[in-house]
């Protein structure tokens, strides 16, 4: 797949390619590994910016796995560029005592058949992450997420937010595991399912006995844009600690009829009124990307799944 | 001159008659006033006026300038002309006051025209300014975290960028403390014009002391028993709608409570 003119920028952009690292700007600590590539963070100094990484399509397996080192403080907005002949993607991340990384991780373009991600996430003590992603693409997409709150007042918040069209299935199984006292989790999930797409997802948050004070809390919600479509979502917490805070919840539905009767009302008609009311619900996501030209790229790849085309 | 037409309307729900031969005319450059005790239907023929899919006519006619507009979806209406200030304005999360009344600013248009964004941005700001709505109210999302007063002030500002030929503001006095009341008491006398057909609902004198109706009807069970001038907010504000009963020979203005199943009982017979 062509990179788009929005990466251009060789200083601020990592690219990897079929084989190799095509383009790293002045980021130290990449390597090439069997199954895909490696980067240790360890200087603060050279990574205090933001950065983006661009993963364009490969056939081999393509895994990235990023280690942040003791109190290192990260921003990364990892964009997948997927592609028919796409095989199997893994994102590993290990993060160190007092490390912060913020993600943002899209996964957009076009697949032939079961399109798969694994992701796995380790957390010291006192580390946070701040996970962001979106999923935007044409053919069956299953995604595997794992979480290790291995730390004491480790910190995770994750929002997913999937959008389906055709007659796609979208699946996502979230783990997350409290494995330390005074962890905290809070994952979001926000499902559009277009067309005649079936999307489910199951998420289960486990905190073990004697993690007391933990916190960990789930918020489910989709919207189903036509009759045919479907959304599931199996939201499961495990609890086996008495002093801990948890909590989850589930909304689907169709568009809200008072939100859609007040944008008519207005005068916009409804094909446009729908369109608002989902950009609206996209939002979160769109707040997190930086760079403009993706950000077009993303909001139109968006429409043409929600009208049923490929991306 | 816009000439809004309502013929003898009729709307029930669930068998039950809510609106009970409706008849008015608002002509462009009047100001009308709806009054009347709570759960008479005020609300609901506004509502049934915009087209909220809740409510099914089962007789009568709207026209707007001669249009028909019974057959019409909400947002034909409104770009046919018509325009509702809610009573409770609905929020749209993640959906900014900029985008939302851009676009609908944009959909009343005619085919050709282009929204020239400029213009547009200014026009926002001067009206965000004469409501005294305070900075950032375009990028805040469509009426999310405002309060109650804000809501009102923002459907008024809606209503100024889309100049529509008929108005309703449906109870947009509540919710709103004097100085907010002034405010928008002045923003819609400012708009008044041959153009524009106001129709007010309300509960109180107050609003139409900044907004002086040209008639003033009163609504009961659904039908507009009473027509009248400017003398008639003066008296219900001071007596109530009690001398109606008098007046039009009216018992009660109870509802009309109906039967209600309760089901049967499981029974056992012992032998």
């Amino acid at each position: 797949m062509k990179i788009p003119q929005c990466f251009v920028d060789k200083n601020a952009t990592i690219v990897f390619g079929k084989k190799s690292v095509e383009y790293q700007g002045n980021y130290p600590g990449i390597r090439i590994t069997n199954d895909g590539w490696s980067i240790q963070v360890a200087n603060q100094k050279q990574w205090k910016n933001p950065i983006t990484m661009v993963m364009k399509g490969q056939k081999t397996p393509a895994n990235l796995y990023i280690h942040l080192k003791t109190g290192i403080s990260a921003s990364f907005s990892i964009y997948y560029l997927v592609n028919p002949d796409w095989a199997n993607v893994g994102l590993f991340v290990k993060l160190d005592a007092g490390a912060k990384l913020t993600l943002n991780n899209v996964f957009i373009g076009k697949y032939n058949s079961n399109f798969m991600v694994n992701r796995v996430i380790t957390q010291a003590d006192t580390s946070e992450v701040d996970l962001s992603s979106g999923i935007v693409v044409s053919g069956n997409t299953k995604i595997v997420d794992h979480y290790e709150l291995n730390g004491e007042k480790s910190r995770l918040s994750a929002v997913l937010l999937a959008i389906s069209g055709q007659k796609e299935i979208f699946s996502s199984i979230q783990e997350v595991f409290h494995n330390r006292p005074v962890s905290q989790s809070n994952v979001t999930n926000l499902l559009v399912s277009a067309g005649k797409s079936q999307m489910h997802v199951d998420v289960t948050e486990t905190i073990g006995k004697g993690n007391f004070q933990s916190i960990c809390h789930q918020n489910n919600r989709g919207i189903i844009l036509e009759e045919k479509g479907s959304i599931t979502v199996e939201p499961k917490l495990i609890i086996d600690e008495y002093d801990v805070d948890a909590g989850h919840g589930c909304a689907i539905g169709q568009i809200n009829a008072n939100e859609l009767y007040y944008l008519l009302s207005r005068g916009i008609d409804e094909t446009t009124a729908k369109r608002l009311i989902i950009s609206g619900y996209l939002t979160p996501l769109y707040k997190r990307i930086d760079n403009p030209g993706f950000l077009k790229i993303l909001s139109r790849t968006i429409e043409l799944q929600m009208k049923g085309n490929d991306c | 001159m816009a000439i809004l037409e309502i013929k003898n309307l009729i709307v029930s729900v669930e068998d039950q008659v809510i609106l009970d031969g409706i008849n008015l005319v608002v002509r462009g450059g009047e100001t009308h006033a709806i009054m009347g005790p709570n759960g008479t239907g005020k609300s609901t023929l506004a509502q049934v006026i915009m087209g909220h899919p809740k409510y099914h006519i089962d007789c009568g006619e709207i026209l707007l300038d001669g249009r028909r507009l019974n057959e019409m979806s909400v947002d034909e209406r409104s770009r046919a002309g018509l325009f509702l200030a809610m009573q409770n304005p609905t929020e749209v999360p993640g959906v900014t006051n900029f985008d939302f009344v851009k676009t609908a600013v944009q959909a009343h248009l005619l085919s050709g025209q282009h929204l020239r964004i400029g213009k547009f941005i200014l026009a926002l700001e001067d009206a965000a300014k004469e409501l005294k709505m305070g900075s950032g109210l375009a990028h805040r999302y469509v009426n999310e975290g405002f309060s109650g007063g804000e809501k009102k002030r923002n459907e008024i500002l809606q209503m100024k960028l889309i100049k529509p030929s008929i108005a309703f503001l449906d109870e947009i006095d509540s919710g709103l403390d004097v100085d907010a009341l002034r405010i928008v008491g002045e923003n819609v006398t400012a708009m008044k014009s041959p153009d524009l057909g106001l129709i007010l609902i309300t509960h109180y004198q107050r609003l139409l002391d900044s907004i002086v109706p040209d008639f003033v009807h009163i609504m009961i069970r659904g039908k507009i028993v009473k027509t009248g001038g400017r003398e008639l907010i003066a008296k219900i504000d001071a007596e109530g709608y009690d001398w109606l009963k008098v007046e039009l020979g009216i018992d009660e203005f109870v509802e009309k409570k109906k039967p209600v199943s309760l089901g049967t009982c499981a029974t056992k017979s012992l032998k």
